[in-house]
C-alpha cells in the first residue's frame, strides 16, 4: 500500500469563499442580517482556520466487480477522499449545543466551503500522479449520484484511510468525522485531459444551494486539443494556470501586459474594458482577449497564443568540450533568475563546463519582477513558490546527471546564485520585509546545506544525492544580492587593483564599481522594457524574436533569434537596436517623439506569420526612456559617490541574460552606457552563473572571497538621492 | 407595548441582548414565568416560523431568532422549574444508523425548542435501540428521525419495527424528515408525520400535542 499519497494541509492555507458560505445559510446580500452574519463570519474565522486539519489521501486502483455504476470492472481509477478533521466539526456541534445556531450554521458552513477549497492543493498532487503514469482523467464520480454508495467503503479500504487519515466508517457508508468526502476518478489514456472539478452538471439534485454549473475549456494545440472543467466565473487564466499551463504573467495579472491573451475559436468571452484598451477592433472581432480579466461563464474552445517560452534562449555558460572522463568528482552551478535558470555540470577539478540545461522559472506565473512575487508570496502562495521553484531544481539537476553513468554518485558539490528574492523563496524564508522600507533581508549569509535540506518540500530528490553540499552564494541587500556578489566575484573583484564597473540589466539593473579596496554598490528599477515587458509586441529571448534591426534609408532589415521566418515579437536587444536605428535614421527626435508618419500606428518592423504586423509603437519608447534613463542615472550616481571618473575605470562589465547579445554600440547611442567607456566595455554574459562555476572549482577558498564581497560592498540607495533624481530626468533624452 | 409583546418583538428581530434584559425585567416586575415563557419567547419564536413558511423571512433571522429565544430561556429556566412549568411534550430526535449529517437535525431541535418542546438530541448514526431506550427513559411524546441518505433510510423502518416488535409503537408519535424523505416514503414505513421544513415540524408537533390533550 505504498502507493498511496498522503497530503497533509494547513487552515492558513485555504481559503474559505465567502460567498458560499452566505449562499449555503441562503443569507444574501439583501437580507437584513447580512451585516451581522458577516460580523460573525469575520469573528469566527481565524478560530475555523486554525481549527482546520486538512488531510487527503489519493490511490490508483482498478475498479472492483461487484460494485456496478457505470465504470467498467478493471478499470483503472483513481480514489480520492478529503476531510478537514474532527476538530472543525466539534466546534460546530458544541455551538449547536448552547443554542447559538447563527455560529453553528456559519462554522458548519465554512468547514464545507473549506473541504472545497481543500481539493485545489490535491488536484495538483493529482496532476503529478497522473504526470507520471501518463494518464489523465475522464470524469469525477460521487456517491451515490454517479455510483453506488457502497464505493466510499472500496475506498476507504483502498485509502486504509482508518489509519492514513484517522476516518471510521458508519453501516451507511459515511465517513466520521462528516467533513469528508470521496471521489473516483476515472482514468483515461489521453494524459491531456483533466476533468477533475465537481459535476453538478449531472446531478439531480437541482434546488441544492451548493449547485453549480460547470464549463469546459478546451485548448485547441496541434498536437491534440487538451480541456479542463471548472466552475462558471472563474477567471480563464486562473483556470489555465490550475492546470498547469505556464502562464507569463508579466504584471501578476492586473490586465497592463497582454502576456496572457488567448483567442477564442468558439463559444464566447464578454469583451472587457481591459481588452478594449488593449486590441484593437478587429482582434477583438477575432476574438482576442486577456485571459487575466476573462470570466468563463460558457463552455469555449481557445488557442493560446502567446509564444513558447519553452524554447528561451537564455544565456549560460559555454561547453567547453566534450568530457569523458568517468570518474572525475562533479559540481553543478545554478543561476535561478527571476525569469531564467541555468545550470552548468562541471568537472570539479579542472573546471571544465561538461553541459548546460536552461529552463524558465515557474514563478513567473505569478509575476515577471520580484515585487508581484513578494506580493503573491505575502497573499499566502509561499509554499507554493517555493515548491515550484524546488521542482524547477530538481528537473534541471537531474536532467543533467540522467545522461551521465554513475553522475550522482560523483557529485560533490551544488552552488547556487539567485537575487535576494529568488533565494528566500527557495529556502522559504519571509520575504514581506524584502519589499517595504528599510528593505530588509532575512537571512544572505553564504550556506552550506545539504540538498534535501535546501529542496525540503519537494520530497523526490534522489538517494544519492540528498546529502550532497549545496552552497548558497551570499548576498549584500534585499537588492544587491548573490546574484551580483557572484558576478563581482567572477570579475575577480576582490584581487582587483584596477578600478572595474559591473552593470547587471534585468528588471532591476544592478550595478557595482570598485576594486578590492573599495566597493560601492546599488540597485534601479529598470522595470521590465529590456526583457519585452511592457513592449506591444515584446517578447522574451525566444526563437523567431527580433534581436537586431538596421534602418538604412525606406529598407529596414531585421534578423531574429535562431534565424526564424516565424517573427514572434521584439527581445530586449531588438528594442535597444531599433530605438538606436530610428534615432540614427532621424525618425525619432531627442525628446522621444517619433516621426509624424508612424506617431500613431508605429514604426513596421516585421510581418508574424498571420499576418499581423509587428511595429515599434511611441509609447514603446517612452518605456524606453523610463528604463534606460534608470540605468544610466544609476550608474552616473554611483560613480560620483565613489569619486570616479571614466578615465578611472579599467573595465565595464556588461551582464544578464541578454547583455551577452547587447551590441554595446547601439546601447551607448540610446544613453544607456556612456560613450567613452565603449571601448572598454565587456559582454560578460550571465557572470551571476559564472560566479556559481568558479565557486564550484575552487571550493572552500572562493568561500572567504564571496563572503569578503558581500561585506564590503556599500550599497547607494538611490530612491532617496537628490543626484540620482537629476540624472534621471537629464538622461530621459535622447542626448 | 407591554414587556411581553416587547419580548416577543425583540425576538423576532433577534436582538439577544434585549431580549435577554427584558425577560430580567418582566420577572422582576413579577410577571408569570408561564406567561413570559409562552406569550413572549414562544409566541415570538412561532410567528418567525409563520413568516418563515410564508417566505416573508429566511433561515438567517430565524437563526438569530433562535439565538435569542436561547438567551432568553437561559434566564427564565430557573423560574420554570420553580414554578413546576411542564413542556408542551418531550421529544427524542437523532439521525438514523449510518447517517452522520445533521445540520437539519440541528435545525429541527431548535425549531421544537421554540415550540416549547423539551428536546433530547441523541446525535448522528444512531441505533434503532437508541432511540428507544432515550424515548422510554425520558417519557417522550415525540421520536424525531432525520436522514439525508437514501441508503439510510430504510433505517427509519427499523425503527418503527422494533417499536413494534417491543409493543411500544402506539405509545410514541414517530416524525421523519430529511431531504430524500416524502410523504409517501413516511406512510410506507408507517410513521405518524412527515413535514418538509423544521418550522412545519413544529407546528405539526405542537398541534399532535394539543390534539393528544384534547382527545
Ligand atoms: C451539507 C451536505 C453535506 C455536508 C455535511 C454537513 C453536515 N454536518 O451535515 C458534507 C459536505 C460533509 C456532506 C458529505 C456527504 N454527503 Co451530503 N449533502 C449536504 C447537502 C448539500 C445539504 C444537507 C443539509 O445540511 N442541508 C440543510 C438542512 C437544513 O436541510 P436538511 O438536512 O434537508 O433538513 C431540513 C429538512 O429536510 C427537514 N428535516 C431534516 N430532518 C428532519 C427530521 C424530521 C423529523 C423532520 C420532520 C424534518 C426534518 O428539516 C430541515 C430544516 O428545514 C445535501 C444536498 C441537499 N440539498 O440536501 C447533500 C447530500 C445529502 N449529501 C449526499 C451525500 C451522498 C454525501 C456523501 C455521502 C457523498 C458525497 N458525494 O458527498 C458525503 C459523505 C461524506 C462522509 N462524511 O462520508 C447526498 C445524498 C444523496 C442520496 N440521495 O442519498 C446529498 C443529497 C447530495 C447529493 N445529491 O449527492 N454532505
Ligand atoms: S448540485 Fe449540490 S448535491 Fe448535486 S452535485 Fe452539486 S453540490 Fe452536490
Amino acid at each position: 500500500m505504498s502507493n498511496i499519497k498522503i497530503i497533509k494541509g494547513n487552515g492558513r492555507e485555504l481559503s474559505i469563499d465567502r460567498e458560499i458560505v452566505f449562499k449555503q445559510i441562503k443569507c444574501d446580500e439583501d437580507n437584513p442580517m447580512y451585516e451581522d452574519f458577516n460580523e460573525e463570519y469575520e469573528e469566527l474565522l481565524p478560530e475555523v482556520l486554525t481549527a482546520l486539519e486538512p488531510a487527503a489521501a489519493l490511490v490508483f486502483a482498478p475498479y472492483p466487480q461487484g460494485i456496478g455504476g457505470s465504470i467498467k470492472p478493471g478499470t483503472e481509477v483513481l480514489y480520492m477522499i478529503t476531510t478537514v478533521g474532527k476538530k472543525i466539526c466539534d466546534i460546530v456541534s458544541d455551538y449547536f449545543k448552547s443554542g447559538d445556531y447563527v455560529k453553528g450554521m456559519l462554522t458548519d458552513a465554512m468547514a464545507s466551503a473549506a473541504l472545497f477549497s481543500f481539493e485545489k492543493p490535491v488536484f495538483k498532487a493529482i496532476y503529478e500522479m497522473c504526470g507520471e503514469k501518463h494518464m489523465g482523467i475522464r470524469k469525477r464520480y460521487e456517491a451515490p449520484g454517479h455510483i453506488p454508495m457502497e464505493i466510499q467503503r472500496v475506498a476507504y479500504d483502498a485509502l486504509n484511510a482508518g489509519e492514513t487519515l484517522g476516518l471510521t466508517i458508519s453501516s451507511g457508508f459515511m465517513y466520521d468525522p462528516v467533513k469528508s468526502s470521496c471521489q473516483v476518478f476515472e482514468t483515461t489514456d489521453n494524459e491531456r485531459v483533466m476533468r477533475l472539478t465537481h459535476g453538478c452538471a449531472d446531478c439531480s439534485n437541482t434546488d441544492c444551494p451548493h449547485r453549480m454549473e460547470s464549463v469546459t475549456v478546451r485548448v485547441s494545440d496541434p498536437e491534440g486539443d487538451y480541456e479542463f472543467s471548472a466552475a462558471p466565473g472563474t477567471l480563464l487564466s486562473d483556470i489555465l494556470i490550475d492546470n498547469n499551463i505556464k502562464l507569463n504573467l508579466l504584471c501578476g495579472g492586473a490586465g497592463r501586459c497582454g502576456k496572457c491573451a488567448v483567442k477564442v475559436l468558439e463559444g464566447s468571452l464578454p469583451v472587457t474594458d481591459a481588452d478594449k484598451k488593449f486590441f484593437s477592433d478587429k482582434e477583438l472581432s477575432d476574438g482576442m482577449r486577456l485571459s487575466c480579466r476573462a470570466l468563463v461563464k460558457e463552455d469555449i474552445l481557445i488557442e493560446l497564443t502567446q509564444a513558447d517560452e519553452s524554447s528561451m534562449v537564455s544565456l549560460s555558460a559555454e561547453v567547453s568540450r566534450e568530457n569523458k572522463d568517468t570518474n572525475a568528482s562533479l559540481g553543478i552551478a545554478i543561476d535561478i533568475g527571476t525569469t531564467t535558470l541555468a545550470f552548468s555540470l562541471i568537472n570539479k577539478e579542472t573546471g571544465d563546463i561538461i553541459d548546460t540545461y536552461t529552463s524558465i522559472n515557474s514563478q513567473r506565473q505569478y509575476g515577471a519582477d520580484v515585487i508581484t512575487r513578494i506580493e503573491a508570496a505575502g497573499k499566502g502562495l509561499d509554499k507554493e513558490l517555493k515548491s515550484l521553484i524546488e521542482e524547477d531544481l530538481i528537473t534541471g539537476i537531474n536532467t543533467l546527471l540522467d545522461k551521465i553513468p554513475d553522475s550522482k554518485k560523483r557529485l560533490q558539490m551544488l552552488c547556487i546564485a539567485g537575487n535576494t528574492t529568488m533565494l528566500h523563496l527557495l529556502m522559504g524564508y519571509p520575504v514581506e520585509s524584502l519589499g517595504v522600507y528599510p528593505f530588509t533581508p532575512h537571512s544572505i549569509s553564504l550556506e552550506k546545506r545539504k540538498l534535501n535540506e535546501v529542496l525540503s518540500n519537494c520530497g523526490n530528490v534522489p538517494d544519492d544525492i540528498e546529502n550532497t553540499e549545496t552552497v548558497l552564494i551570499p548576498g549584500n541587500s534585499a537588492y544587491v544580492g548573490a546574484d551580483i556578489i557572484s558576478g563581482l566575484y567572477s570579475c575577480g573583484f576582490y584581487e582587483n587593483d584596477k578600478i572595474c564597473a559591473l552593470i547587471d540589466l534585468g528588471t532591476n539593473g544592478e550595478m557595482a564599481v570598485g576594486n578590492k579596496d573599495k566597493l560601492y554598490v546599488t540597485s534601479t528599477a529598470a522595470g521590465p522594457a529590456f526583457e519585452g515587458g511592457n513592449i506591444k509586441y515584446g517578447v522574451g529571448g525566444i526563437r523567431g524574436a527580433i534581436s537586431s534591426v538596421e534602418i538604412n534609408g525606406d529598407k529596414t532589415t531585421i534578423k531574429t533569434i535562431g534565424d526564424s521566418e516565424d517573427v514572434t515579437g521584439i527581445c530586449g536587444t531588438g528594442v535597444i537596436e531599433v530605438t538606436a536605428e530610428l534615432l540614427k535614421a532621424e525618425l525619432l527626435d531627442e525628446t522621444g517623439v517619433l516621426d509624424d508618419d508612424y506617431f500613431d500606428d508605429g514604426f513596421p518592423l516585421a510581418a508574424k506569420k498571420d499576418g499581423e504586423t509587428i511595429v515599434f509603437t511611441e509609447k514603446d519608447i517612452r518605456e524606453i526612456q523610463l528604463a534606460k534613463s534608470a540605468i544610466r542615472a544609476g550608474f552616473e550616481t554611483m560613480l560620483k559617490r565613489y569619486g570616479a571618473g571614466y578615465d578611472d575605470i579599467d573595465k565595464l562589465y556588461i551582464a544578464g541574460g541578454f547583455g551577452y547579445f547587447l551590441n554595446a554600440e547601439k546601447a551607448a547611442a540610446i544613453g544607456m552606457i556612456p560613450e567613452e567607456l565603449l571601448p572598454k566595455c565587456v559582454a560578460a554574459g550571465n557572470t551571476s552563473l559564472s560566479g556559481a562555476i568558479k565557486t564550484v572549482t575552487e571550493g572552500e577558498k572562493a568561500f572567504d572571497a564571496l563572503t569578503e564581497l558581500a561585506e564590503k560592498g556599500e550599497e547607494i540607495a538611490l530612491s532617496t538621492d537628490k543626484d540620482f533624481n537629476e540624472f534621471y530626468m537629464e538622461y530621459m533624452m535622447f542626448e | 407595548m407591554s414587556t411581553i409583546s416587547e419580548i416577543s418583538e425583540f425576538l423576532q428581530k433577534g436582538r439577544a441582548k434585549n431580549v435577554k434584559q427584558l425577560v430580567t425585567q418582566a420577572i422582576e416586575e413579577g410577571e408569570d414565568p408561564k406567561v413570559i415563557l409562552n406569550d413572549g419567547l414562544l409566541n415570538g419564536m412561532m410567528s418567525i416560523g409563520e413568516r418563515f413558511k410564508k417566505n416573508e423571512v429566511f433561515v438567517p433571522e430565524v437563526l438569530v431568532a433562535a439565538r435569542a429565544l436561547n438567551a432568553g430561556l437561559t434566564i427564565l429556566e430557573p423560574k420554570l422549574i420553580e414554578v413546576g412549568n411542564e413542556p408542551v411534550g418531550k421529544a427524542v430526535i437523532g439521525t438514523v444508523k449510518g447517517d452522520l449529517h445533521d445540520i437539519g437535525k440541528n435545525l429541527v431541535t431548535m425549531m421544537l425548542k421554540g415550540a416549547g418542546f423539551e428536546i433530547f438530541d441523541i446525535g448522528v448514526d444512531v441505533e434503532a435501540d437508541v432511540f428507544i431506550d432515550k424515548a422510554e427513559e425520558v417519557g417522550a411524546d415525540i421520536i424525531c428521525m432525520s436522514a439525508l441518505l437514501t441508503t439510510t433510510m430504510p433505517q427509519m423502518q427499523v425503527v418503527i419495527d422494533a417499536l413494534k416488535e417491543k409493543g411500544l409503537r402506539d405509545k410514541y408519535i414517530v416524525m421523519v424528515g430529511g431531504a430524500p424523505v416524502n410523504q409517501k416514503f413516511a406512510e410506507q414505513i408507517g410513521a405518524d408525520y412527515y413535514t418538509e421544513d423544521a418550522a412545519s415540524c413544529a407546528e405539526a408537533a405542537r398541534q399532535v400535542i394539543l390534539k393528544r390533550a384534547e382527545g
